[in-house]
Parts: C-alpha cells; structure tokens; sequence
C-alpha cells in the first residue's frame, strides 16, 4: 500500500463465531476512507470429479440440490457481511470459490494483490463449511502479504475504551513496514501504542553472562534503543499516545506476549520475516508463536513485495 | 538390582564386563544417554554456581571468565579425568583433541556456513594466538616426549605437564578477565549479577549444584567403558571413538549454544566460545586428564590427530587475520570439510589399526 492506492482487504470467513467476529475487529478498526474490502468464503468439493462420473442420475440430482443450497447459503451469508462492512463505509464486494480453503484464499490473495488478509483464529469444523482448524495457519504460513488473525473479544476487553496497540519491533525491514502500516491508519485519539523491543539471552549454560559482556551487545542494546526513539519522534503519530520499551529475555516471543497481557492490548502488531520451512525449522519463528497464543488479535505484517530486494 | 547398580559404578572391571555384554545397539544408546547426562549436568551445574556466585557479590565479569567459560568444557574434563583414572589415556587424549576439532570444525564451520559471523579482530587476534599457541605446545610436548622416549617405549605426558598445563589455565582465566575489563566495552561487568527477584532460592541453587555434579560423574563413568566397547567392537583404536564419537558428544554444550546463538541471533559470542573452548580443552581437559594419569601418546596422534588439529587452528587462525568484519562462508565450508575429512579418514583408512 501507499499513500495513493486504496487499503485492499481480504476477509475470509465461515461463518464461524471467531469469523464473525473478524468481520466486527474489522468494522471496528480506524481504516483509510478508501478501503476496499472483498469478503470470500470457500466452499469444499463434496465428492471428487471422478466419484461424480460414478453417480446415477438420482444421485447426480441430489448432488447438485446440495450443492445449489450450499452455495446460496454462501452467498447469503457473504451479503449479511459484506452489508456489515458497507454499513461501516467500507467498499466490499463478495466473492465465492471452491477448492481448499487456505490455498484458495492464498491464490485470491496473491492474484488480487491485496495488502491484508483477515481471518478468525480457528473455524468451524462443519464439513460443508471452509476454515477448518488450521486454515488460519496456513494461511499466516504462506501469506504473500499481511495476515490479520482475530481472536475474538473477550467480555472484559471492553472496559478501557482507547485502543490499545502493542508493536513488537525489532527494527527490520518487516517491522518498519508494520510501522508504516500502522501510521497511515487514522488511529483515533487517545489510542494508546507501546513499541517493544526484546532483545533474545541465551540462558543455556548460562550464556547470557558472556552474552552480555561482549561489546556486540552494548552496541545492539545502543542501536535498539536508538531505535525505539526514531520510532518514537520521526514517525507522524498524531494524536497516539507512544511509549517504548527495551527488554532482554531468554524467549522474546513469551516477553511479548506477556506485555500484550499486561498492557491490556486490543491488537499485536508484528513484523513477519516469512522465513523458508528451512530456515522456520532452524530458527523457529517469534511471530507464529506470538500469532498461536496471543491474549487478544495479531496483525502480522509483511514487507509489501514491491519493496523487498 | 540396587546393590548392583552400586557394584558397576564402584567396580571398573563390573562395570566393563556390563558393556561387554550389551548388544552394539544398546552401547550406543547407553552413549547417548551418558552424553545427555553430561550435558544435562553441566548446564544444571552452570546454572547452580552462577547463582552461588552472584550472592558473594563476585562481578560478572570474574563469573563470564571463570564459571561460565569452564562449563561448557566440563563434559570433556570430566570424560577425559575419568578416562584417564580407569586406564585409558587414548580416550582421555583423543577425546580432548577430537573437541578441539570438533569445535574448530563441525561447529564454528557450521555456525559461518549458515551466518555472518561478526570478527573484532583487536580481540580475536589477542585469543586468538593463545588459542593456536595452546594446542602448539601440547605438539611441541609430546614431540619433545617422543625424542625422549627410548627405542620401543610408548611416549607419555607425565603428571608434571598436567600441573603445567593447570598452572597456564590459571593464568589463562586471569588474563581473559583482565582483557575483558581492560577491553572497556564490556557494559556492566563489573556489577554483581542479578538483582535479588532473579536469583532461585538457595536450597535449589545448592540442588543444581549437586545434582548437576552427580549426572556428570556418573555420565563420564559410564561414557569410558562404553566407548571402550565401541571401539573393541568395530576394532578401531579407543581413539577414533574418542576423537568422533565421544568428543563430538561431550562438544554438544558448545553445539547447542552455539544452534542458540545462531537461532536468536547473536552468533558473536560463538566466536568467543570457540576459542575459549579450544583452549580449555588444552589447559584444562588434558591437563587435568594428565594429573589424574600420566597420559600415553599412541603413534597416530603424531601423523593423525595433531596434524589435523593444527592444520584447523591454523586455518581459523589464517582467517581471522584476513577478515574484515566477518567469516565467510567457504571459511566455513573449509572448516567443516577439514573436520568431515578427518571424521570419515579415521574410520575409512583404520588410522592406527596396526598399532
């Protein structure tokens, strides 16, 4: 996205409650006026094309009466969200597929070029529904652009009326760009932000004391807090209320998760490095572990493709 | 069934009879778990006398110096100790220049292969050279050994070059703290470690402490006659085993730090675990080994084993004075092709078979 094109959202749903719920997170987001959102349910091929050659023409019949009340239900249920989103001025057009869900949400999402995939964190487990548990992994996993897991909110979550933000930031390219995301947004006032950064310790036979006596880290603690401060006064925050932090922990996907507990945050803001299944398995990955047990909705952000070299 | 246990772990030819009679599968899996016991006791060692230490108020920068840069190398000591004290100096040799290798080559070679590696030459040149002069003397030693020895008679290392070899190792952990703290860049060393919401209560300190010295013992102890089999089993000599198999395993502290470091980004201090390990394994290990037992040097180790050390400290040494900024990659292709080489030779052309 840039500051000309419009915001372009893919939201996925089943119908699901964590679903709907997405659809809500979404409508209750400061988003640009020219947002443009397509709302997609994917629906599973009952049979496969050669166990329909196998079906008699009694059978045939039934099949496609299925299939057709499948589809409307889709389709109705893609209007009641799509009305959702329109009411809350957002553009939204539907859009129904068939196939698997994730992959067919991933080929939309890669074909549409848009900037933001929404999903709920789970699904339903209705056989005739899409979103089956682990769609929404798949989906963080292969995404071609941003991910927006939702969780849904909590009863008590509505007790503080800003919007609470927590940003983990480590000063990468992905991490910027989650920045820049986050500044073109028209946050309300009174929105609340903290940017951590957490610096990872190797508590493994004690590493952590040598780690730290080694001038590297000095200057990776200078260069992070450095950091947080560019963050703080060049970026054009409006009216956001911005605090920082600098952490040093053994496991920095638990640190952010447990200041997302403690700052009571509406949303996690993330950059995602989309490393290759080598490289996961090698280094791990703070954000998947931040998006599977995160207190409240994530926001996994991807460096636009345009932008990587 | 207790009784026996007991009678194992206190009667070496018990013991060596045990694994006479396992099953090669069963050999490997009991060297498995002593490995685990090892590396599992010396973090939990670590851990303990950190927490000791910082209640005396000792500054960091003394803790990173001494407990901390000796733990990772415990496995070894004590494999080599115990391989010693049971009779058998190839192991306790082998397994000491097998890690030195093993982290000069598997380990470091992997580390470059897979990130840059940051070198600040100032510092790595300093340690650097001790590192390459360490393992130099230990040749230079057994050579001068060798001269001495008369016609027929195996050379050793008497218990006097372990005394020696401790002595250094005292000066050596003197000087890495007076280099740290003259270094300057070392933030807070020179605080006392934790504040008090940090430190574990002294009960489980003490419990680390103790425990973690049990799974050591008792890993080296089983470890020896285990490998011993091993190598009567694939008729190679004890060394081959100590220097593949048994040093590849008590390198793991060393290994998992160093996947770690690498994991969260801070391949830095793998650099400075490396060279202070190889050292280590010099002063401490085979010092100490050679206090416990004079130390017989079979006649591979001088066209095998220590050619092959100093053909990959030299290396590493060549390529800190070349680097500007970090290690490369076909450094690290280099370094681990030089350790693969020297693993599969040893088990393919049967070094020291004849012997």
């Amino acid at each position: 996205m840039n500051s000309t094109s419009p915001l372009k959202i893919l939201l996925a749903t089943d119908g699901s409650d964590t679903a709907l719920a997405a659809t809500d997170f979404l409508m209750g987001l400061p988003l640009p006026t020219k947002t443009e959102a397509t709302v997609m349910t994917v629906l599973k091929s009952l049979l496969r094309e050669e166990e329909m050659a196998e079906l008699d023409e009694e059978q045939q019949e039934l099949y496609e009466k299925v299939s057709h009340e499948t589809n409307s239900e889709a389709q109705q249920l893609l209007d009641t969200e799509a009305q959702r989103l329109q009411n809350s001025g957002i553009h939204t057009r539907t859009l129904v597929r068939s196939g698997h869900p994730a992959e067919e949400i991933l080929r939309e999402a890669s074909d549409g070029r848009y900037d933001i995939i929404v999903v709920g964190s789970h699904g339903t487990h209705d056989p005739k529904r899409f979103l089956l548990g682990g769609t929404s992994d798949r989906v963080f996993e292969y995404a071609p652009c941003s991910v927006l897991i939702v969780k849904p909110a909590s009863d008590e979550a509505d007790s503080d009326s800003h919007l609470r933000i927590l940003l983990g930031y480590d000063d990468s390219p992905p991490a910027r760009a989650a920045v820049e995301l986050l500044a073109a947004l028209p946050l309300p006032e009174n929105t609340r932000l903290k940017a951590v950064t957490a610096l990872p310790l190797i508590k493994m036979f004690r590493q952590d004391v040598r780690q730290q006596l080694n001038w590297i880290w000095k200057q990776k603690q200078t260069l992070a807090q450095q950091a947080l401060e560019r963050l703080k006064k060049e970026v054009d925050w409006k009216n956001v209320d911005v605090s920082t932090e600098l952490l040093e922990t053994k496991d920095v996907a638990s640190a952010l998760l447990e200041q997302a507990e403690a700052f009571n945050s509406d949303l996690m803001v993330i950059g995602n490095k989309g490393k290759t299944s080598f490289e996961r398995f090698l280094l791990g990955s703070v954000t998947a572990k931040v998006t599977h047990h995160a207190p409240c909705s994530v926001l996994a952000v991807r460096q636009p493709e345009t932008d990587r070299t | 069934m207790e009784n026996d246990i007991w009678r194992w772990l206190a009667d070496e030819s018990a013991l060596q009879q045990l694994m006479a009679g396992q099953s090669t599968i069963m050999l490997l899996l009991i060297i498995v778990v002593c490995i685990a016991m090892l590396s599992k006791g010396a973090d939990w060692m670590i851990d303990g006398v950190v927490d000791l230490a910082s209640r005396t108020g000792m500054p960091k920068i003394v803790i990173g110096a001494t407990v901390v840069s000796l733990g990772t190398t415990l496995p070894e000591a004590f494999v080599s100790v115990m391989a010693a004290y049971m009779g058998n100096p190839g192991l306790a040799l082998g397994n000491g220049v097998g890690s030195i290798i093993a982290d000069t080559g598997l380990i470091f070679g992997l580390t470059c292969l897979l990130v840059a590696v940051p070198v600040n030459r100032f510092i790595l040149n300093r340690t650097g050279w001790v590192q390459f002069s360490s393992a130099s003397l230990l040749v230079l030693i057994a050579i001068g050994a060798l001269l001495m020895t008369p016609e027929g008679a195996e050379p050793f290392l008497p218990r006097s070059v372990g005394f020696f070899f401790l002595g250094l190792l005292a000066l050596y952990l003197y000087m890495t703290y007076r280099w740290a703290r003259g270094s300057g860049e070392t933030g807070n060393g020179e605080a006392a470690l934790p504040s008090e919401d940090e430190l574990m209560s002294l009960g489980r300190a003490w419990l680390l402490v103790i425990g973690g010295l049990l799974l050591v013992i008792l890993g080296a102890r089983v470890l020896v006659p285990a490998a011993s089999e091993i190598a009567i089993r694939l008729s190679v000599p004890e060394d081959v085993i100590a220097a593949t198999m048994v040093a590849f395993g008590t390198s793991l502290p060393e290994l998992m730090t160093a996947i770690a470091a690498v994991r969260k980004g801070h391949p830095e201090i793998t650099v400075g675990n490396i060279v202070g390990a190889d050292v280590l394994n010099v002063l401490f290990v085979i010092g100490a080994a050679a206090v416990a037992a004079p130390l017989a040097i079979p006649a591979n180790f001088y066209y095998f084993h220590f050619p092959a050390m100093l053909i990959i400290l030299l290396s590493f040494r060549i390529f800190i004075s070349m680097n500007k900024g970090v290690f490369h990659r076909w450094q690290g292709v280099w370094l681990l092709g030089v350790y693969l080489i020297y693993i599969i030779l040893q088990y393919a052309l049967n070094i020291g078979a004849a012997h």
